[in-house]
């Protein structure tokens, strides 16, 4: 009905790479071998690709402008008006992510072949990686915010299974629950969120909540000293910014370089760390509505960026860097986002035109990386060095990735990160503008100094240096591959397919291009200065700054921080008696049932013996209290003796539970046969 | 103080003495004399109480007869003087002294809450004629049903004796052809 | 004092608690069935106490404990061949080590 056959089987795409998923698990790995699986998954994803960019293409060429569900089912109907509803959704945002997602997932899948050849666990992967694939395409493709949180923490949990790949490290086991808590712990503002939203909002459906009549109902609700509209963006901004790992919870994103580089690429770099951008985005109306909610977002991507990039500096990880990277881009993204508004979505444009383009860049920086760490070994670039001689293609699609993060003009970053300027400064906010550029100038800086200690010089590990080689194709192609949208996405008019409200059409503002390429030639520069050579400065200068160098090296001591107040105070004061009321008093309840049972059973056991003295014990006894019993009816005796009775048996339970509680009751052993 | 008074009071201490013995005698053959004493003495009291033909009745059969029984079922169980006096243990003494006084008290106390208060004795009407009479009476208030049954369970208990105490293999021996 | 209906009652409600506490506690089983003819014995005692005081004219009083004493000769018979058989069987008159019944 939509008139393209791919956009009618929009469903498709999600599907096929959970297809893909559930055949690996179940079939493949155990009958087949890993080559096989690794085929499937790399189908699964092309034929998912294949069916996404013609959508996409159908879309942006015949319906452009226009929201299309292709399909659509009610899965919760609370009421009758007020159900949730599960579906596929095409407009400009959601056709934008599927083409980034299926993009870089396949070259993962391809990439991650020639990476991971030859290690235990190779099926596991492709079936985790085909499942992350499968919901971060349903989270992009969600009708309504019930569907996206389902899909939001399917994300969460391939996440969890793949940074914990390497399950035997105990740094990736810790690292993926990290990941795991800390996301989860946002997304219970996320839900906060979306509870509120749907007491006062009517519906869940996006269409139902981006209405202008929903926001002004919205806006007419005070909650908490705020209106409903504000509290739940800000709660589910929350969300949001845990998924995007922003300030203050940021914590897992460097940790989670634990798992293997392909994964690193994909997931915290190209795909489930936009995600926040994504809901953001998916919400922009609503958001728009409220100043405080944008202010906040606007603030926190901003603090995070500068944050970030300080961090980066410091690191000698590469992938370590990286990260940080990502959360300095992230940063920008979620400042721009926050600094638009329905009548100058200038800033909603450049959002997403600095997440298409950075999933290119930066995927190919991880993946570059992830080439460089195969061949020496490790990941820490002070023992690199000179490696441009050993491994060309990786170094020339490396120096292009980092040309077009510092936003050197021509290549993509340069426009995206103008278009970021441009909306703050012209949304009237100098200061993060200030900051931003500052941002750009350090971006420029810690990413030269990774280029140049790793690629240029001289080595510094001659052994690793000596076992160096250029990737084999599986790993290189993806990098070539890369390497094309990292130049040429900066050309495309992105303003005319992705925007809201009016099509702003920003050309190239020199007020603003000089100063931004002014940032990053002069943090190219100054890097080249310190790294391009061997020189004793840049030991010098940290050694100088001292305490405040080691302090940022020390990611200004925030994973100590959390630590201590999850072990300390957590742990001790709510885990600690909530563990001890689950084992005494809640098992406890369950032991005491089986005890009474057993207590019961072996006392009525005792009376059957089969000795004829006992028999005639219960039966005179029986009789007697029997008689007892009806002559004193009705009189105070009675009702003594019958509280008698009960205080015993309630005694008798009492004292059990008391044992249970202590710890000292007997434990359950099998009664022996005799 | 009558002379029916003391008598009670001797007899009665002398019941519940034998009584404490048939109870608590480890010796099998002490018990069984204990038993007879028991036994001798509620003749007495049954004299006392002007049941002159009951009191010779319970002497002759009970006394004579079941006590002699008992007797000789016990020296041939040759289980008489045991080396080691098994006793009960405590709990199930305990247990068992609270039994019996609960029903002690039980049958005692509903007894003599009913307040019969007759205390005055009344000329004797117990003649052996009448009892005969009773026993063989087919009218109403008569016995003669009680008395064929006792007669049949006294047959059975002879046969039912017989045949489990019998040795095994003693069963009736045909006779030799002749 | 003069005996009365209540002394009598008293009496053979005490041999009654005496055998009962007998049957319960004794290991040997010819000493169980001793006891056993003493609740025998309080029940008749009981006949002829009413009989005496209250029902004179009633011969039951009487024959009733006749009947007793014939059920009880019957019974120690019938009970005395079983501990004889018993005996033969295991040596042994211990109640408590009769437990073949047990569940």
């Amino acid at each position: 009905m939509t008139g393209s056959w791919f956009l009618d089987h929009l469903w498709l795409v999600p599907l096929l790479p959970f297809l893909g998923a559930l055949l690996i698990a179940l079939v493949l790995r155990p009958l087949t071998s890993p080559r096989v699986c690794a085929a499937a998954a790399i189908a699964a994803v092309s034929g998912s690709a294949f069916v996404g960019y013609g959508a996409a293409f159908a879309y942006f060429t015949r319906h452009a402008g226009e929201t299309l569900v292709p399909w659509q089912t009610t899965w919760l109907a609370f009421t009758p008006s007020f159900a949730g509803k599960v579906g596929v959704i095409a407009d400009d945002l959601s056709m934008l992510l599927v083409m980034v997602v299926t993009g870089v997932s396949l070259l993962v899948h391809i990439y991650s072949t020639g990476y991971l050849h030859g290690e235990g666990g190779y099926s596991r992967y492709f079936a985790s990686l085909n499942l992350f694939t499968c919901s971060m395409l349903g989270l992009v493709l969600s009708v309504s915010i019930l569907q996206i949180y389902v899909f939001w923490e399917l994300v969460g949990v391939s996440s969890f299974l793949l940074i914990g790949y390497y399950w035997d490290k105990p740094s990736a086991v810790a690292a993926c629950k990290k990941a795991f808590i800390v996301t989860r712990f946002a997304d219970l503002g996320f839900l906060l969120g979306v509870l509120i939203l749907s007491a006062y909002a009517g519906g869940l459906d996006f269409a139902h909540l981006g209405d202008p009549a929903t926001i002004a109902r919205l806006e007419g609700v005070t909650l908490l000293g705020t209106s409903a509209l504000t509290l739940s963006a800000v709660l589910i901004y929350i969300g949001a910014a845990g998924k995007s790992a922003m300030f203050p919870l940021h914590i897992w994103l460097p940790d989670a370089m634990e798992g293997p580089t392909p994964v690193s690429a994909l997931i915290h770099a190209a795909t489930m760390v936009v995600a926040g951008v994504y809901l953001v985005a998916r919400l922009f109306p609503l958001f728009s509505a409220t100043n405080e909610g944008m202010t906040v977002v606007m603030m926190v991507g901003t603090f995070t960026s500068l944050f970030a990039a300080v961090i980066a500096v410091t690191q000698f990880d590469i992938k370590r860097v990286l990260a940080f990277s990502t959360l300095s881009q992230l940063g920008y993204m979620m400042l721009a986002l926050g600094v638009a508004r329905m009548e100058s979505p200038l800033g909603f444009t450049a959002s997403l035109f600095h997440l298409a383009t950075h999933a290119c860049f930066k995927a190919l920086l991880f993946l570059g990386a992830g080439s460089v760490i195969h061949a020496v070994h490790t990941n820490d670039i002070r023992e690199m060095g000179g490696l441009r001689r050993k491994m060309p293609i990786t170094h020339a699609t490396f120096l292009i990735a980092c040309l077009a993060i510092a936003g050197v003009p021509g290549f993509s970053g340069f426009f995206s990160k103008d278009e970021i300027l441009a909306a703050a400064l012209h949304g009237g906010h100098p200061v993060v503008f200030g900051v931003a550029l500052l941002v750009a100038g350090l971006t420029a800086f810690y990413m030269f100094r990774i280029y140049f200690m790793t690629f240029t010089g001289e080595a510094r590990d001659h052994h690793k240096f000596d076992h160096a080689h250029e990737s084999p194709p599986s790993m290189a192609v993806p990098l070539l591959i890369l390497a094309v949208p990292s130049v040429l996405l900066g050309f495309v008019p992105f303003g005319s397919f992705v925007y809201r409200g009016e099509i702003e059409h920003a050309g190239i503002d020199l007020a603003i291009a000089i100063p931004a390429t002014l940032a990053g030639l002069t943090g190219i520069g100054l890097s080249a200065l310190l790294y391009g050579r061997k020189s004793e400065t840049p030991a010098r200068v940290a050694a100088s700054l001292g305490f405040v160098y080691r302090a940022i090296a020390a990611k200004f001591y925030f994973d100590e921080m959390y630590l201590f107040v999850t072990h300390k105070i957590i742990f001790r004061f709510v885990s600690a008696p909530l563990a001890w009321f689950d084992r005494r008093i809640v098992d406890g309840a369950m032991d005491l049932s089986a005890q009474a049972s057993r207590l019961g059973g072996s006392w009525l056991r005792r009376m059957a013996s089969g000795r004829l003295q006992t028999s005639l014990l219960v039966v005179a006894g029986g009789a007697g209290l029997l008689m007892l019993y009806l002559i004193l009816a009705g009189r105070p005796l009675f009702t003594a003796l019958t509280v008698a009775g009960y205080a015993a048996v309630a005694g008798t339970v009492g004292r059990q539970i008391v044992l249970l509680l202590l710890g000292r009751a007997e434990p359950l052993k099998r009664i022996p046969r005799d | 103080m009558t002379l029916e008074t003391i008598a009670f009071w001797m007899i009665a201490a002398y019941t519940l003495f034998a009584a404490y013995f048939v109870v608590t005698a480890r010796n099998l053959f002490r018990c069984a004399v204990g038993l007879a004493g028991t036994l001798i003495g509620v003749a007495g009291l049954y004299l006392l109480m002007e049941a002159t033909f009951l009191s010779s009745i319970q002497i002759a059969v009970y006394v004579g007869g079941v006590v002699v029984l008992v007797v000789f079922a016990v020296l041939m169980v040759e289980d008489v003087t045991q080396k080691e006096f098994l006793r009960s243990p405590l709990s199930r003494c305990l247990l068992a002294s609270l039994v019996a006084e609960l029903l002690l008290a039980v049958v005692a106390g509903t007894l003599l809450s009913q307040g019969f208060g007759t205390n005055r004795p009344v000329p004797a009407s117990a003649d052996v004629r009448e009892i005969g009479r009773a026993l063989l009476s087919t009218q109403a208030g008569g016995f003669v049903l009680p008395f064929e049954v006792i007669s049949l369970v006294l047959v059975a208990a002879l046969v039912g004796a017989i045949t489990v105490a019998g040795k095994p293999g003693d069963d009736y021996e045909k006779p030799e052809e002749d | 004092m003069h005996p009365g209906l209540e002394h009598y009652l008293i009496l053979s409600a005490l041999l009654f608690s005496f055998g009962v506490y007998g049957m319960l506690t004794r290991r040997n089983l010819v000493a169980m069935l001793l006891c056993v003819e003493l609740v025998l014995n309080a029940a008749a005692l009981n006949f002829v106490a009413f009989h005496r005081f209250l029902f004179k004219g009633d011969t039951a009083g009487t024959v009733f404990p006749i009947l007793i004493i014939a059920v009880a000769a019957a019974e120690a018979a019938v009970a005395l061949a079983i501990v004889i058989a018993l005996f033969r069987h295991r040596r042994n008159l211990d109640v408590r080590a009769a437990d073949t019944l047990r569940g």
